[in-house]
């Protein structure tokens, strides 16, 4: 009766805890729905789950075969209240579709409604999984997606839906064998003896808890201290398949240049994609110009065309017979012209493409076309200028070029005129944040913006190839300017073009190559090469100057983090005067800045992430190591009380030992005192070896004791209380004076492991 | 395949954790990942631990009902097993490789035992052989597998069925003859018809204690001899080698019925059949003796036996033959030919067994 009452409440206990390791995976996935952005939800939802839940597992313990109503009732009540207020859900499942979706969502929905019914669909839904099914499998794969997919979001997780999907995750697992079992395991299983098996199965439930309690205070020791390392090792990891993957299909010498602003790492092959060949050594840096972004589309830069742009000059010019000349015109503008005013010898580029794919052309600034030095060899070439010899003199020309001039100056003007409606577009609804924080920093000149720009970008962006990947739900510039903080040439680059758009200053986003002077070596010929890989493959702005046209500027600091944007007209020291003259204003209003995002873009350490962040964010864990820190120091002060209360307990527990044990545990013990080993304790010569050992021990004493334990083996009759005393008396002084005897470490050893 | 699913799902977990730093997705990697570890030692560690043995090396069992066999197992360490698979093969005695099964289990420390039932499809000797122990970790991601070598024979004999056997006149007189020693063990007793002095290898069974008590002499009892209580069977198993297990079981049915018939008629059947070391025989006197008979047929049948020494040799006239093919003969005249097809339904049918000449 007393067993009977004893197992129906164990029975009950593991159910209960069952229970719990259910509502502890319901509520990890009700804690991610609880941080999505842009809405809230009460916590009468997490209640109401609890609730069902309870009473689901209520009614499957009061009548087992009445679950399944109560299971499509619970359903059909969130079905007929879904129908009945459709209009509200579906806006509320539409807000939660957005927050996850569309970068441009902002403000905060109420979507209680909507998650009270879809976590009534979960709690049934795992409830049949979990606790009728026994299936753990799907239940599992929902929870590791829900929180695995949470960062694509821009959901920031913290530990405590990790905590709770972990102990659902492990811990059920367990509960079910960590199998589905087959019809002939579950028949076998059936036969077998119930109580027996439940028991088995808490034992091995209570191990894999103890394992997972342990392993998790470890994992969060290993994440704060090696984090870093372990992101940047996926990172490697990804970098050397995607290397990989390019080298062996020969995407990586194929140079590529186009508008996409990537939401992940930039990972360099080194393979060589262009030759480049130089008539004369080169002094600055040559930018090949492949690609020009003009609309900005989130996370895309439109090639920019300039078609439209050269109709209207032809309309305003009323040239509309010779507009087809325009482009023409327009491309040789800069080096014609200087080419005509200056006695500057122009340069000469020849380029090679490596993979012989030429849908590309890249293009030197300040420049016209070649001839083709080597007609039996492909490639292509240009006469170009460097930017420090343009000196262009629309006055000093010679009288028969004046008509050509006048054509030049007309088309630059109109040029001029007309572009800047084109390259100063922003979508601004695509970038609140930033759009706001230019409208709280208002600067009055090219220059100044530079400036802004110069002071923001130092304070608060750091460059790296591998800042890790964006949210899908967040636009790439805004997630680098506010978020990460982190970041390479095409998000420096993108986020200086569209500041200076948003200060009305035309701007236009280019990708190609920036070879250094450094990487060209002199030749025999007498030529300069270069052997450009992907790692020269670059991105910067352009800015249209009057007497240069489009002038790249190059906003991404070097590696070492120094900031040189530099372009004509403009010198390091009126720059760095501008720069100690802002003051910048770095906050924007949270309904811009949306629950996702920061409020404070200069607090580096609110909403971060990224690499570098990750050793920022574990300041999070600063109290958890706290504890874990203080629970280890006191476990290892505690740890001699404990051994020496187990060693007590241990000396208690043999006044209810039997003669045999006692001796048993004294033989042990003098075996591993390093006594008499070897010696089972029915040798005949026993009791004399043992007083020949233990000195405190008399002859008598070890007959006696022998004499009494092999009567408890062998005799009718059990020792005596007083013989079993007499025999635990021998041990207990036989086992003071051996740790008296014994030192240092194995005396700890015999004392407090052993417990003798 | 579970594990290989459980590694790719904790590198997308891994990667999404390091790609958009998430510390607390990479805490929720590690600690699956290092459960995965302990899991392995884990499996180890049980692997180690774990021994399991078939509980009896030899069973009976009669087709058709199920057998309830045990497995030992003894778990010398700390922690409980929560599951165990041994793979097993049950086969005939020279036939192929048999059919392969698998048992689940768990096993708490120390020693359990693990029951599994088997629906003996025909007759014959069973050897089951285990040849490998899985052992599983808490989440069966893992396992230890360590091979066996322990074997247990199962006798599968036939279910029980009596042929409806009528002796009609026409039968010799000394087919009926008295020729059996009514003192020796196994016999069935009629009423004593005397009580005389014990002579040396008289039964001690037979010992009147009443009156050796009474007299100080030792006397025994002497049963009344029932007539018409023997008859000779001869087994004819030249086509044994060829047959397959079913086709045996035909035989070995038929054969267990028409002892079961004649048992009903007759004190006892004299049983013989040729093997390859000479001729073999039994007295069948019960079901037990049947039984007896049986564990030497599958014997013989699992040695294999030589068709050239199964031809009959100097038989009794009165001498019942029953073949391989199921033919049934009274002398050389066929009584019977019984089809493996509706073997049953032809054995609930009258047999009459009338003339012994030609």
């Amino acid at each position: 009766m007393k067993t009977d009452k004893r197992e129906r409440k164990r029975r009950e206990n593991r159910g209960v805890q069952e229970l719990a390791f259910l509502l502890a995976g319901i509520c990890s996935v009700l804690l991610v729905l609880w941080d999505l952005p842009y809405v809230f939800l009460s916590p009468a939802v997490a209640v109401a789950a609890v609730l069902l839940c309870a009473g689901l597992y209520a009614l499957r313990t009061v009548r087992p075969g009445w679950i399944f109503y109560g299971e499509a009732g619970s359903l059909l009540v969130c079905l007929l209240a879904a129908v009945v207020r459709r209009r509200k859900f579906d806006r509320q499942i539409q807000a939660l579709l957005r927050s996850l979706t569309d970068t441009a969502a902002r403000g905060e929905e109420n979507v209680t409604f909507a998650a009270l019914l879809l976590s009534g669909v979960l709690v049934v839904l795992f409830f049949q999984m979990e606790m009728v099914w026994k299936q753990h499998w799907f239940p599992y794969l929902v929870t590791m997606a829900v929180l695995a997919v949470t960062p694509l979001f821009g959901i920031r997780i913290g530990m405590l839906p990790v905590l709770a999907g972990l102990v659902f995750q492990v811990l059920f697992w367990s509960v079910h064998g960590g199998t589905r079992s087959s019809r002939e395991e579950r028949r076998q299983k059936r036969e077998r003896e119930q109580k027996r098996e439940r028991r088995l199965r808490g034992k091995c439930t209570a191990f894999t808890g103890a394992a997972l309690a342990v392993l998790t205070a470890v994992s969060c020791l290993i994440t704060a201290l090696w984090g870093t390392g372990l992101s940047q090792a996926a990172s490697d990891g990804e970098g050397f398949l995607s290397r990989s993957v390019r080298r062996m299909t020969g995407i990586a010498e194929i140079p590529v240049s186009d508008g996409h602003v990537s939401g992940g790492n930039n990972y360099r092959t080194g393979e060589t994609q262009l030759e480049v060949i130089l008539l004369t050594q080169p002094t600055e840096t040559l930018y090949l110009k492949g690609f020009s972004g003009g609309d900005y589309t989130g996370g895309e830069w439109e090639l920019a065309e300039e078609g439209p742009l050269f109709d209207e000059i032809a309309r305003e010019l009323e040239w509309v017979e010779w507009a087809s000349w325009i482009r023409g015109i327009y491309s040789t503008l800069y080096f014609s012209m200087n080419e005509t005013t200056t006695e500057q010898m122009p340069r000469t580029v020849f380029l090679h493409h490596i993979g012989q794919n030429y849908q590309t052309l890249y293009t030197p600034y300040y420049s016209g076309w070649a001839e083709y030095r080597n007609l039996q060899q492909s490639g292509y070439g240009y006469n170009y200028y460097e930017e420090s010899e343009m000196a262009i003199d629309w006055d000093n020309i010679p009288e028969d070029y004046t008509t050509v001039r006048d054509w030049y100056r007309q088309v630059g003007d109109t040029y001029m005129e007309v572009m800047p409606e084109t390259y100063t577009q922003v979508p601004e609804n695509l970038l609140p944040r930033l759009t706001e924080l230019c409208a709280r920093n208002p600067m009055n000149s090219r220059e100044e913006v530079t400036a802004f720009l110069q002071t923001l970008f130092q304070s608060t962006l750091s460059y790296t190839l591998t800042p890790g990947r964006a949210p899908l739900n967040e636009d790439i510039v805004e997630y680098f300017l506010f978020e990460s903080r982190e970041g390479y040439c095409v998000h420096f680059t993108s986020a200086a073009t569209l500041i200076y758009r948003l200060y009305g200053i035309p701007a236009r986003y280019a990708a190609g190559y920036a070879v250094q002077p450094s990487a060209f070596l002199e030749q025999e010929d007498g030529t300069w090469r270069a052997k450009v890989t992907d790692e020269s493959a670059h991105a910067w702005t352009e800015l249209y100057l009057e007497e240069y046209g489009w002038t790249p500027v190059d906003v991404t600091p070097a590696s070492d983090g120094a900031y040189h944007i530099s372009y004509p007209g403009l010198d390091a020291g009126t720059l760095a005067g501008l720069s100690d003259g802002i003051r910048l204003n770095l906050s924007v209003s949270s309904e811009t800045a949306g629950s996702a995002g920061s409020t404070e873009t200069g607090n580096r350490t609110e909403g971060a992430d990224g690499f570098d962040t990750f050793t920022i964010d574990l300041s999070g864990y600063h109290d958890q190591i706290l504890v874990l820190s203080a629970v280890s120091v006191e476990t290892l002060l505690l740890l001699p009380a404990f051994l020496d209360y187990r060693r007590l307990r241990r000396r208690k527990q043999m006044e209810q030992m039997s003669c045999r044990r006692i001796f048993g545990r004294f033989l042990n013990m003098l075996h591993d005192a390093g006594r008499l080993t070897g010696c089972q304790g029915t040798e005949k010569d026993f009791p004399a070896r043992l007083a020949r050992e233990i000195p405190s021990m008399t002859s008598e004493e070890a007959n006696r004791l022998t004499e009494i334990v092999r009567r408890a083996a062998y005799g009718k009759e059990a020792p005596s209380r007083e013989e079993t005393e007499y025999v635990r008396g021998l041990y207990l002084r036989t086992a003071d004076q051996l740790c008296e005897e014994l030192k240092g470490l194995k005396k700890l050893w015999f004392q407090y492991l052993k417990a003798y | 395949m579970k594990k290989v699913v459980f590694a790719f799902l904790l590198l997308g977990v891994y990667y999404v954790a390091g790609m958009y730093g998430s510390p607390a997705l990479m805490v929720l990697f590690l600690t699956q990942l290092l459960l995965m570890t302990v899991m392995f030692f884990l499996a180890m560690y049980l692997k180690r631990s774990l021994t399991v043995t078939f509980a009896e090396t030899l069973l009976f069992a009669e087709k058709g009902q199920t057998l309830v066999w045990n497995l030992k197992t003894w778990n010398k360490g700390r922690l409980p097993v929560s599951r165990f698979a041994v793979r097993f093969r049950i086969r005939s005695p020279g036939t192929g490789r048999g059919t392969r099964k698998k048992i689940y289990g768990d096993s708490d420390c120390g020693e359990g035992m693990l029951s599994a039932r088997y629906l003996p499809g025909h007759c014959g000797k069973l050897i089951f052989q285990a040849e490998k122990v899985r052992v599983y970790d808490y989440l069966s991601l893992f396992s230890g597998r360590k091979h066996l070598k322990d074997q247990m024979e199962v006798l599968v004999f036939p279910q029980r069925c009596v042929m409806k056997i009528h002796m009609e006149a026409g039968l010799p007189e000394n087919e009926v003859s008295v020729d059996r020693n009514s003192f020796a063990a196994g016999n069935d007793y009629g009423e004593i018809r005397q009580i005389r002095e014990y002579r040396p290898g008289d039964s001690v069974r037979h010992i009147h204690w009443n009156q050796t008590a009474r007299s100080g002499q030792l006397w025994v009892k002497e049963y009344q001899e029932e007539s018409g209580s023997r008859m000779h069977l001869f087994l004819d198993l030249r086509e044994a080698p060829e047959c397959s297990p079913a086709e045996m079981d035909a035989f070995y049915t038929a054969l267990y019925a028409l002892l079961s018939g004649l048992l009903e008629c007759m004190a006892a059947v004299h049983v013989f059949w040729n093997e390859a070391e000479g001729m073999s025989e039994a007295e069948i006197r019960d079901d037990a003796g049947c039984r007896e008979l049986f564990a030497r047929l599958y014997d013989c049948a699992g040695r294999g036996i030589s068709g050239n020494s199964s031809q009959p040799g100097a038989e009794p006239e009165n001498t019942m033959r029953l073949t391989v093919g199921l033919s049934l003969y009274a002398g050389n005249r066929l009584i019977r030919r019984f089809s493996r097809e509706n073997l049953q339904e032809e054995l609930a049918q009258e047999v009459f067994i009338t003339a012994w000449q030609d």
